[in-house]
């Protein structure tokens, strides 16, 4: 096959021409064949029918659904499937330190997310055939949500997997294969589950829920309940079409929202409508009678006899919370809240365990906008020129996990480092134009499965660059910008005004969010937003993740970021500093990977993934020992008490010595003398720790790639709902080798401690490692927040 | 040997649009005359792909191959069943003594349906 000519006018035109539309409408024949200057390469030409650039279109707006003025939102979550084309990361087995243009995969099918206000005309995706985030949904602190999801995923499009087992027919785990052996002596091999059990494999891709990523509500009944599994909807036999849709599940899911808005949400399943009930007792007293060893009404009717939340479901799920607001009432008595929702960038996603990979990987991830008082104050101080926002979601996609498919031989970048691009909003380096002058606040979500993204700097832009914008200069001056944000929560004051805050590296590991102030320079020129992507092996360069065009009539006040604190938002009251005088228990849990040599013998491995297929077995992901369990409780907490938790990362990354990192490019500054941490560029073995429901304050971390020494913070905590606990290394920053008190080399491990207040909301959920095939293989427990009190008294 | 890879995946190019790699599902499906047929009967698939049939049929099928010795080695480990969809089969890519991918086609057959023949083109992994 013919390398494509990356550089060919020609080509370039052509893709800046497709580009200048692509955020349009659907652009199916958009473009006839005899029209298209295509060359005589598959990749240059792909997907022919979708008109998606290999990199350079225009950053796509994500169509909103947002709050009426009722302060509801009413928003219908479809997940659907079609036949997709995608671009991927091409290995270069002959120099890996090489960036190859991507190559366009196409015919295969994925799911989706599709969205539109509740009763109205869907609003995205707007192109078809193309991966794409969900839609992005907007609401304020105090604000209802009502959401209507939609299981239309269409099964007989997807490798049959959980319904094999239902059948008594598998394990339970998704299934591969492949034939080994020279030709006319091949043996069937199994490729995947080899040594993954269920429920800690890969299954259950085509059911589906939804986690609201961030949001401090109740994790039961229809909050942020993932453990609920909403299988597809039937469809009709002659026509193919799904029968659960938003008109024959509208009546009894507004009495639902009813109760919801008047603050009753359902505490058991009699609450729900009786027509909803009986429905669902239909369809699935129907889905058993087709695979009878499935049994899913009869675990239902267990659990709701045993005064529980049924777990399964048919073609639908109603999701109903109020954005919580300060002093929020709870219950009856008086009580109000203790934590407010803070106001910021959080997201929704696909949270059904042995498939949050797959389903991420196909795109199913969205953000969601909580507006209050920091998007106040922040448009308030940039009235003047009208504080423009964009929503950067960044994602990976593909049809396929790589351990559910054979490995390409000789291949130096395969394995988790396979299909390493990352893309924002449905795009490779995309172009994201700004006026000169002008102050854009970015909210930047890694929906990413696995990657973590570290951004970096904003550089004057290459040629190839250049060519993708289609017209102007490189740009030679420098941008400013400044983080306001992180997961959802603003920074105090005295956070975003540090110098350290000034032009920051800011690392996001899959799932964080942050937000920015950045600030155009003053003249026109073209500019390359650059990250380093991981994990990676270092040295490995990686494609800008978005052009930057300034152009235009400069703004006409420059305003630059506040610099007086009466400018810049109050962090809400309940999210102050927790006082560790408050601490009512410690815990300790130990996150670690166990690689196989290729003989199937733990020890670390000659390389990432799987190289040394099929001897290599895939590594094995557990919390404190042991992957989850069904039926487990792993950790109870009493509700509204405050805990300090260690979380140890004891993976040991090769025993590789430093520097573990490239040079910085020519040009970069020094870095301050206070500034944080260099990124570690190792988060292969990282572990992103997140927990459902309750946000986290970190106290201290401790990195031995990057540090000497824990780093303790005294005051001014950042919180977080995600982050990544550093691996296990034996050497010092400066390459000296960590040595133990008998002289002999030794291993340190990684970790970061956390306090976090289990606030007003008891319930069962989660917490995991966001590197979601390691959740869905595992990595995940389940905390039972109990409340603190009874109504028991003992005076009468 | 490089001429040759190069001449075939080139080939399968100037097929034009149809013969692109395009995995995923195959569908096992009745002809208007009667016999049932892999719908594609032919299909180019990168290695390393997924390949997945759909059993549109009221019998049970079971692709695979002919060893030399004349064993069949089926690609899955179960039957595809009936109205549904089987598992996954991924092809390894073959390489050349200098470690260079080839590409190769894999003629398969149904066991329990004979003349239900189908063809798989596996090229390189770009």
């Amino acid at each position: 096959m013919s390398q494509p000519n990356s550089d060919t006018p020609s080509r370039r035109q052509w893709l800046t021409q497709i580009a200048a539309t692509v955020s349009g409408a659907t652009l199916a024949g958009a473009l006839p064949a005899a029209e298209s200057p295509e060359p005589a390469d598959a990749a240059a030409t792909c997907p022919a029918r979708g008109g998606v650039p290999e990199i350079g279109g225009t950053l796509p707006e994500i169509a909103e659904i947002a709050s009426g003025p009722d302060r509801v939102l009413r928003a219908t979550i479809t997940v659907d499937d079609e036949v997709r084309s995608v671009w991927m990361f091409r290995n270069n087995p002959e120099n890996p330190f090489q960036l190859n243009p991507p190559v366009c995969r196409e015919g295969h099918p994925m799911r989706y997310f599709a969205g539109a206000p509740t009763g109205g005309k869907r609003v995205w995706p707007v192109a078809k055939g193309v991966p794409a985030p969900g839609p992005t949904l907007r609401a304020r602190v105090g604000d209802t949500v009502q959401i209507t999801l939609l299981n239309h995923v269409d099964a007989k499009s997807f490798p049959n997997t959980l319904d094999l087992a239902e059948q008594g027919k598998s394990t339970g785990c998704d299934v591969s294969t492949t034939l080994l052996g020279d030709p006319g002596q091949e043996e069937r091999q199994q490729v995947y589950p080899m040594a993954d059990v269920e429920p800690d494999c890969f299954h259950g891709s085509s059911t589906a829920n939804l986690h609201f990523h961030g949001f401090h509500i109740s994790p039961g009944t229809i909050g942020d309940n993932v453990l609920v599994q909403v299988r597809p909807s039937p469809r009709d036999p002659k026509t193919n079409q799904p029968l659960i849709t938003e008109a024959t599940v509208r009546k009894s899911f507004q009495e639902v929202f009813d109760m919801c808005g008047h603050g009753h949400n359902p505490r058991k399943w009699e609450d729900m409508p009786r027509a909803w009930r009986d429905t669902q007792d239909q369809l699935l007293k129907a889905y058993d009678a087709q695979v009878p060893i499935a049994k899913l009404w009869e675990a239902n009717q267990k659990a709701i006899a045993a005064g529980e939340w049924p777990q399964y479901h048919i073609g639908g799920y109603a999701s109903c919370f109020r954005i919580t607001p300060e002093k929020m009432p709870l219950g009856a008595d008086g009580e109000t809240v203790t934590m407010a929702q803070s106001p910021g960038t959080f997201w929704y996603h696909s949270h059904k365990h042995g498939s949050t990979a797959l389903n991420s990987l196909n795109g199913m991830a969205g953000a969601f906008i909580v507006e209050g008082d920091y998007d106040d104050k922040l448009r308030a101080f940039y009235a003047p020129q009208k504080l423009e926002e964009k929503v950067l979601v960044l994602q990976q996609y593909g049809p396929g996990l790589n351990l559910q498919t054979t490995p390409a031989p000789n291949a130096s970048r395969q394995g988790t480092q396979q299909g390493q691009l990352v893309f924002v909003n449905g795009l490779v380096e995309p172009v994201l134009k700004m006026r000169p002058g002008q102050v854009q606040l970015w909210r930047v979500l890694n929906a990413c499965h696995q990657a973590g993204v570290a951004i970096t700097a904003i550089t004057p832009a290459t040629a190839q660059a250049l060519a993708a914008a289609g017209k102007g200069a490189a740009g030679s001056a420098t941008f400013q910008w400044k983080q306001t944000a992180q997961d959802g929560i603003q920074l105090s004051w005295g956070n975003f005004s540090a110098e350290s805050n000034r032009n920051p590296r800011v690392m996001l590991s899959p799932a964080n969010r942050a937000d920015f102030l950045v600030q155009a320079p003053s003249a026109p020129g073209i500019y390359e937003v650059q990250a380093d992507v991981m994990p990676t092996i270092p040295g490995v360069p990686f494609a800008p993740l978005m052009i930057v065009q300034v152009e235009g009539e400069p703004v006409q006040t420059a305003l630059g970021f506040p610099a007086r604190q009466q400018d810049f938002p109050t962090l809400p009251s309940s999210l102050k500093d927790i006082d560790p005088a408050t601490t009512h228990l410690r815990r300790q849990l130990t996150f670690d990977t166990l690689s196989f040599r290729g003989n199937g013998q733990p020890g670390q491995g000659q390389a990432l993934g799987r190289a040394g297929y099929p001897g290599m077995r895939p590594s094995l992901h557990t919390i404190d020992g042991e992957q989850f369990q069904n039926n487990r409780i792993n950790h109870v907490v009493l509700q509204d008490t405050c805990e300090e938790w260690l979380l140890i990362n004891t993976t040991r990354i090769p025993q590789v010595p430093p520097p573990l990192m490239p040079p910085p490019p020519a040009g970069t500054p020094p870095r301050p003398a206070d500034a944080p941490p260099p990124i570690s560029p190792l988060l292969a073995f990282a572990h992103p720790f997140h927990i459902h429901v309750n946000p986290f304050q970190v106290v201290e971390i401790f990195d031995p790639i990057t540090m000497d020494e824990p780093k303790v913070y005294e005051k001014d905590f950042v919180w977080y709902d995600t982050i990544g606990i550093p691996p296990a290394y034996n050497y010092y920053p400066n390459g000296k080798p960590r040595l133990d008190r008998e002289g002999k080399q030794t291993w340190v491990n990684g970790y970061v401690r956390f306090r976090s207040r289990f606030a007003d909301f008891s319930g069962l959920f989660v917490l995991h490692c966001h590197i979601l095939a390691h959740e869905d293989r595992g990595m995940m427990q389940l905390v039972q927040v109990v409340p603190a009190k009874t109504v028991a008294e003992h005076y009468h | 040997m490089r001429l040759l890879i190069a001449a075939t995946c080139l080939a399968f190019l100037a097929q034009g649009q149809s013969s692109r790699p395009v995995a995923g599902r195959i569908r096992i499906e009745k002809t208007a005359s009667g016999p049932v047929r892999f719908a594609p009967a032919e299909i180019v698939a990168w290695a390393g792909d997924q390949i997945h049939w759909f059993n549109d049929t009221g019998e049970l099928h079971e692709p695979g191959i002919l060893k030399k010795d004349g064993a069949f080695v089926a690609f899955l480990e179960e039957p595809v069943a009936v109205h549904a969809t089987s598992a996954v089969f991924s092809p390894l890519a073959r390489i050349d003594k200098g470690k260079k991918q080839i590409a190769f086609t894999i003629p398969y057959f149904c066991r329990l349906h004979p003349g239900e023949k189908g063809i798989i083109q596996v090229i390189p992994t770009p």
